[in-house]
């Protein structure tokens, strides 16, 4: 194969013939150091955590330009995955795989083959091992796909979380529920339109589990930036089993957004939208409670970020709630953050934010601050105080923090260390060490910036 | 969750389109301040007596570059005595190279012959004998898009006209598809209608940094140091996501399973299914008679989700016991309900056993 830069017109490109075979790849690995010091559980439920110390590792790799006879750089494709070991009642291992698929393009044709990822309706983002076809006509793409639900797991079941506290890294594959793929199909659809500034699309999902059919939904989405500097769309999704929506119907739409961007202006951007939800729908039709129906939610929303001189940057945010009832609820945060230096080796940031329920609200403030201290040599500080409304557990604080520092020994190889240490409702300290070498190999993209 | 998850996605990505590259050497004093072309005096300067001509490795092949290239040692030892040096100095090695994303596929010389241009560089290269914060060295896509051919591909999405696909991953739009105002919120709706055009750029490794729900650590715990990416689990999110769930209802669902929630209660030791375990619910929550005052139908009716996480264990959920026809709890069909509709929906067969 061989790089062509022909010189036959305005744009080279134009008259290209082939590719390069490109080859793209990362790999890190991150040890990570947790002993947790209180963990009550409601009413003294405890859940003591021992010492654990897990490895894990992520890498990829994708590749494209491949020829086969008659279709030169046809065929892509991307391999990742993920893999755990840590000492912890004996050595536990765990792992996935998750993309793993290859892709013949040729002409307006298509085919993609493996485990990969779908977004469809309300089943937001749906990894499955199958096939998807799709074809481009004029202004029109279609695709089609089917395969098993990948559940999220290949080999293990359901029953991975992700809160994001530190406990995290100490699940338990053994805890876990086994599941079988059996009956876990999912085939869907989507035509795509481009006409002028506007992409429209109309999606049809299903999925099923063991028990029956969990989800049918019918999605459009319609986007459009009529100017350069707005840009406007929204989205429905129908669902088309539901039995909710006030038990009369048996379809009902599960959620829309409306929503409309200002973008590129001199004083910085803006943006204004509207969602909704009826969250029974949201629910698998697999679930008893979704005969139960529920309470539709409204939000309205908008955000403005002011560019200000010395690279100061303001941004407002807010949303306001109207639930059953005319139960309020609301979100709204505003954030200073200054990046001296022209590549933005420093950052500086202060956030205040207040998020209001009928159940309890809070208050959060946040400060923090990155920067490049020497050329191989990054840190950074993370502190945030959170004051809530009524007490959880009878404690109305949390109090974080998150320091790090991270060498970088050439280009490819970097080392992060990091201590998080924490005052909760849950854990009067908790603490968490963090280490994380990055390997980074990029062949292709290897000129970097000045 | 989704549409704050990306954030890590976007936060990665190199803005190499609106970078001012700046070289080190004084093209402004070489080109129209140097006393030239008289007796005595060197032969006058362009920018095609160091650029033109020459070729470079691609990909292993040599390839004519046109006009544009980094000049050699040889184009300053005609005048300067001290070339090697003053040469080192002024190159600045990562131009020398090219730049990530700048390596487009371009030509040179029919550019350079059109009439709009005359032949002249700095009709597009203005920051060659620019200052800092001036005009930058390579050209701002616009530049690209005032001639019609181009403007057609950008419009239509077409980025390896010019750009290598390879590059593409280290580029980020400034103008169409722009990442800006609210793109974090809105990715996942872009990106179902255009999925093509995420892949052109991203790998499905991107979504996963931060989707990618069977991970044992969130993307917060895993990047401490990217203190600008929305996140939506940082610090004490565990005290947090009960606020968080009532707050947008089903917004979890985007990226969790919803027998996730009681799967992570249960292993936690904090669900009513774990032996000795205490309700979470105050009393009074679904007998009216204590403070609570029976107010788990509003607050089920409010947040359904919220009821499922822990309750949906398909018939003999803990609702349908008391909520059922003949039940202590009464029909649990909502009002207005008229059940005219037969079905062997899955919910209704759980009660029903098919006999509607």
């Amino acid at each position: 194969m061989q790089a062509c830069v022909a010189a036959c017109g305005l744009v080279s490109g134009a008259g290209r013939a082939q590719q390069a075979t490109w080859v793209d790849a990362r790999a890190t690995m991150t040890a990570q150091t947790f002993q947790q010091a209180l963990l009550p559980g409601p009413a003294g439920v405890g859940a003591p955590l021992e010492l654990a110390l897990p490895v894990m590792t992520t890498a990829f790799l994708r590749f494209g330009a491949i020829d086969l006879p008659g279709a030169p750089d046809s065929v892509s494709g991307e391999v990742s995955a993920w893999g755990r070991l840590g000492p912890r009642d004996g050595w536990l291992g765990d792992g996935d795989v998750t993309t793993a698929f290859a892709q013949l393009r040729t002409g307006r044709w298509r085919l993609t083959a493996g485990r990969q990822v779908t977004l469809p309706g309300t089943s937001r983002y749906v990894r499955f091992d199958g096939v998807t076809a799709g074809a481009r006509f004029g202004l029109m793409d279609v695709d089609v796909y089917a395969g098993f639900v990948a559940l999220p797991r290949w080999n293990l079941p359901r029953g991975a979380w992700v809160l994001g506290f530190l406990g995290d890294a100490l699940e338990d594959p053994r805890l876990r529920e086994a599941q079988n793929r059996a009956g876990q199909l999912t085939a869907g659809a989507r035509l795509g339109l481009r006409a002028g500034p506007v992409r429209a699309l109309v999606g049809f999902h299903e999925q099923r589990d063991a028990v029956g059919l969990a989800v049918r939904a019918l999605s459009a989405d319609v986007h459009s930036q009529p100017l350069a500097w707005l840009s406007v769309g929204g989205r429905g999704t129908l669902d088309l089993t539901g039995l909710a929506q006030g038990g009369t119907k048996p379809t009902g739409v599960s959620e829309a957004r409306l929503y409309a961007d200002l973008t590129g202006l001199a004083f910085g951007t803006a943006s204004v939208d509207y969602s909704f939800q009826n969250t029974a729908l949201l629910l698998p039709q697999t679930s008893v409670l979704a005969a139960f129906g529920g309470g539709t939610w409204h939000e309205v929303g908008g955000e403005l970020t002011a560019q200000l001189p010395f690279r100061l940057r303001l941004t407002g945010r807010g949303a306001g709630q109207v639930y059953e009832h005319g139960v309020p609820g609301g979100r709204a945060l505003v954030r200073a953050r200054w990046t001296p230096g022209l590549d933005g080796r420093w950052l500086v940031q202060g956030e205040l934010q207040r998020t209001q329920t009928s159940m309890n609200g809070f208050h959060q403030v946040r400060l923090g601050a990155r920067g490049r201290l020497l050329q191989q040599l990054s840190a950074s500080i993370d502190t945030s105080l959170f004051l809530y409304d009524r007490p959880v557990l009878g404690v109305r604080e949390s109090m974080t923090g998150v320091v790090s520092a991270e060498w970088a020994f050439w280009r490819q190889l970097r080392l992060l260390l990091s201590t998080t240490v924490m005052r909760t409702p849950y854990a009067a300290l908790e603490v968490q060490g963090l280490a994380r070498l990055v390997f980074e190999w990029e062949p292709v993209s290897a000129g970097g910036l000045p | 969750m989704k549409r704050l998850g990306l954030g890590v996605v976007v936060v990665l990505l190199v803005s190499a389109c609106t970078k001012s590259l700046l070289t080190h050497f004084p093209h402004r004093q070489h080109l129209a301040e140097l006393a030239c072309g008289g007796p005595g005096q060197p032969d006058c300067l362009s920018c095609a007596s160091c650029h033109q001509g020459a070729t470079a490795l691609d990909g292993g092949v040599e390839v004519a570059t046109g006009a544009w290239h980094p000049p050699r040692v040889e184009s300053c030892t005609s005048c300067h005595q001290d070339a090697p040096q003053t040469f080192s100095r002024s190159i600045r090695p990562a131009i020398a190279t090219t730049p990530a994303g700048k390596a487009i596929v371009f030509a040179h010389d029919p550019h350079l012959a059109m009439p709009a241009i005359k032949g002249q560089c700095v009709t597009c290269h203005a920051g060659a004998v620019g200052v800092t914060g001036g005009a930058p060295l390579f050209p701002p896509m616009e530049t690209c898009l005032s001639c019609h051919e181009h403007r057609r591909q950008f419009d239509s999405g077409t980025c390896t006209t010019c750009h290598r696909e390879n590059d593409l991953r280290g580029l980020r739009p400034v103008s169409f598809l722009s990442h800006d105002a609210a793109w974090t919120r809105r990715h996942g709706l872009i990106a179902r209608s255009e999925p093509e055009r995420c892949v052109s750029c991203h790998a499905q490794t991107s979504c996963d940094s931060c989707h990618d729900a069977t991970r044992p650590m969130s993307a917060a715990v895993r990047n401490p140091e990217k203190l600008e990416a929305e996140l939506v689990h940082r610090f004490d999110f565990l005290t947090q996501h009960a606020v968080e769930t009532e707050s947008q209802p089903g917004t979890c669902l985007t990226c969790h399973a919803q027998p996730d929630c009681d799967a992570c209660h249960t292993a936690r030791g904090v669900s009513p299914m774990n032996r000795g375990a205490v309700s979470p619910h105050p009393a009074g929550w679904a007998s009216g008679s204590g403070a609570a005052r029976n107010t788990h139908g509003p607050a089920a009716r409010r947040n359904l989700l919220s009821c499922a996480a822990c309750h949906d264990q398909g018939a003999a959920s803990t609702c349908v016991r008391c909520h059922r026809v003949g039940g202590s709890g009464g029909s649990p069909h909502p009002a207005g309900w008229q059940g005219a509709a037969p079905t062997g929906a899955p919910e209704c067969q759980a009660c029903h056993g098919g006999a509607l």
